[in-house]
């Protein structure tokens, strides 16, 4: 299964998971995702993902230059952000419970017949 | 440490990303690609990462994530292109006729007089304004005056790239210059004819005012005049001349008028002729005039010699008698016949 297809969904809430305890770049965020397992997203994806979320009003951000090099922008979670994550969490339960349910082959219930059907 | 080598692919991939944007406003651009020279360099550095791969696709990839539509469809970006050919062909075209010093100083010229296309836009406007509304204002009214002088501030100001300097206004704004640059020569032309034709008019109006109407009295044609005496008995033959000594003709042409036609209050036709009794001259000015039955008028507006002049009848039988001591005129001076008319003195010119 294309699990790229999947993470579309749920980028948001794993971005918003992603940062809820420490503020990060870029990068930075890609690297926790990956690290979490999520070895599909892709770069682009989880920084439009930021800037699409700040423009939500979900997160802040700020630049930090860095020695030498060219200077990175951190994103962190706010009020808003965290109400977001609190909210896609509770959804996500609920999505997740519902797929396992109709998946798990154990508990598949018999299908229905209707009238007249042969 | 492999930055100093990944750092000129950094760049080519970050500036690559940056020109697959590029339809995008400048700070979008800036607030989606902020940082990327960073994660990128520090991406090369990770050994794990995956393949970066196309900056095309990258930035697709990147442009959906942050909710923003792909880029522009083929037909907006086939008027985008020409858009940009047109442009370029512009730039390219003012470009040579800079090259020449004579071409650069007709263009400087012409930038000089860019402010009088800036009023002649909003005074054109305003004309267009008028067109619409189906009148024009050849003497406008205060409140007329005061839209014409808005639309030339504004016109001025948007000139100036002070008013209505949005990005979205610009196609608008372009639009509306090629609209009134082609209708300019009609809307001259239009006025020209309004003004020449009220001018026109008015000096028809005082033409007609003169040509038409012999005698008037409360805007109403006299068509005859009845004098009595200071006894109150009615006159004959009255001769009456105005301040400048100009016979007081019931007709404005007399020589040329052959009768007169007037309907009095009660709906009654009358039809007046001149008194012939005046040497060298039709006399329109002897009052009462006499008339001719109606019927007598010819199919081309002539009366005949043979018809019967009817002498004429005054309102009143007498009227009353002025008061108090006369003048040293003659009681008995008017004559009733209209045929002894007394040669006047001094002889008028006219």
């Amino acid at each position: 299964m294309d699990t790229t297809q999947l993470l579309k969904g749920v980028l948001d809430v794993a971005v918003l998971a992603a940062i809820q305890d420490e503020d990060g770049y870029g990068y930075d965020v890609v690297r926790r995702l990956r690290s979490a397992g999520l070895d599909d997203v892709g770069d682009a994806s989880v920084y439009g993902t930021l800037r699409r979320l700040y423009s939500a009003g979900a997160l802040t951000t700020y630049v930090v230059p860095s020695d030498g090099g060219p200077h990175r922008k951190y994103y962190g979670i706010n009020q808003q952000g965290r109400a977001m994550l609190e909210s896609q969490r509770a959804s996500w339960a609920t999505f997740a419970s519902t797929m396992n349910g109709l998946l798990d082959t154990k508990s598949r219930p018999q299908p229905v017949r209707t009238i007249g059907e042969k | 440490m492999t930055t100093s080598v990944a750092q000129p692919s950094v760049e080519e991939f970050a500036a690559a990303v940056r020109a697959a944007l590029s339809d995008l406003p400048a700070d979008e651009v800036e607030d989606l690609t902020d940082g990327l020279e960073a994660d990128l360099t520090e991406r090369a550095d990770d050994p794990d990462a995956p393949d970066l791969g196309d900056p095309a696709a990258y930035a697709e990839e990147l442009r959906s994530a942050a909710g923003l539509a792909p880029r522009s469809a083929p037909r907006a970006n086939i008027f985008a292109e020409s858009a940009t050919s047109l442009r370029t062909e512009w730039t390219a075209g003012v470009k040579r006729i800079r090259s020449s010093r004579r071409g650069s100083a007709l263009l400087d010229f012409i930038v000089t007089l860019r402010p009088v296309w800036w009023v002649l836009r909003g005074w054109a406007a305003w004309m267009l304004g008028y067109g619409m509304l189906g009148q024009i204002a050849v003497t406008p009214n205060p409140f007329e005056i005061a839209l014409l002088i808005g639309l030339c501030v504004v016109s001025v100001q948007v000139g100036r790239r002070k008013w209505l300097t949005w990005r979205w206004m610009r196609p608008i704004v372009i639009g509306g210059n090629i609209l009134l640059i082609v209708l300019v020569p009609y809307i001259f032309g239009w006025a020209i004819n309004s003004i020449y034709n009220s001018a026109y008019a008015s000096i028809d109006q005082s033409y007609s005012d003169q040509s038409s109407s012999g005698l008037t009295y409360g805007g109403k044609q006299v068509g005859n005049i009845f004098a009595f005496d200071a006894q109150g008995n009615p006159l004959t033959g009255v001769q009456l001349y105005d301040q400048d000594g100009r016979p007081l003709n019931a007709v404005s042409d007399p020589s040329n008028t052959g009768y007169l036609s007037y309907t009095d209050a009660n709906g009654n036709e009358t039809v007046v002729v001149p008194s012939s009794a005046v040497p060298g001259r039709p006399g329109w000015n002897v009052y009462p005039l006499a008339s001719v039955p109606p019927g007598t008028i010819t199919d081309t507006g002539t009366i005949p010699p043979t018809a019967t002049i009817i002498a004429g009848v005054p309102p009143f039988a007498t009227v009353q008698p002025l008061a108090g001591p006369q003048p040293t005129t003659p009681a008995d001076a008017p004559t009733d016949a209209p045929t002894a008319l007394p040669t006047p003195s001094p002889v008028p010119t006219h």
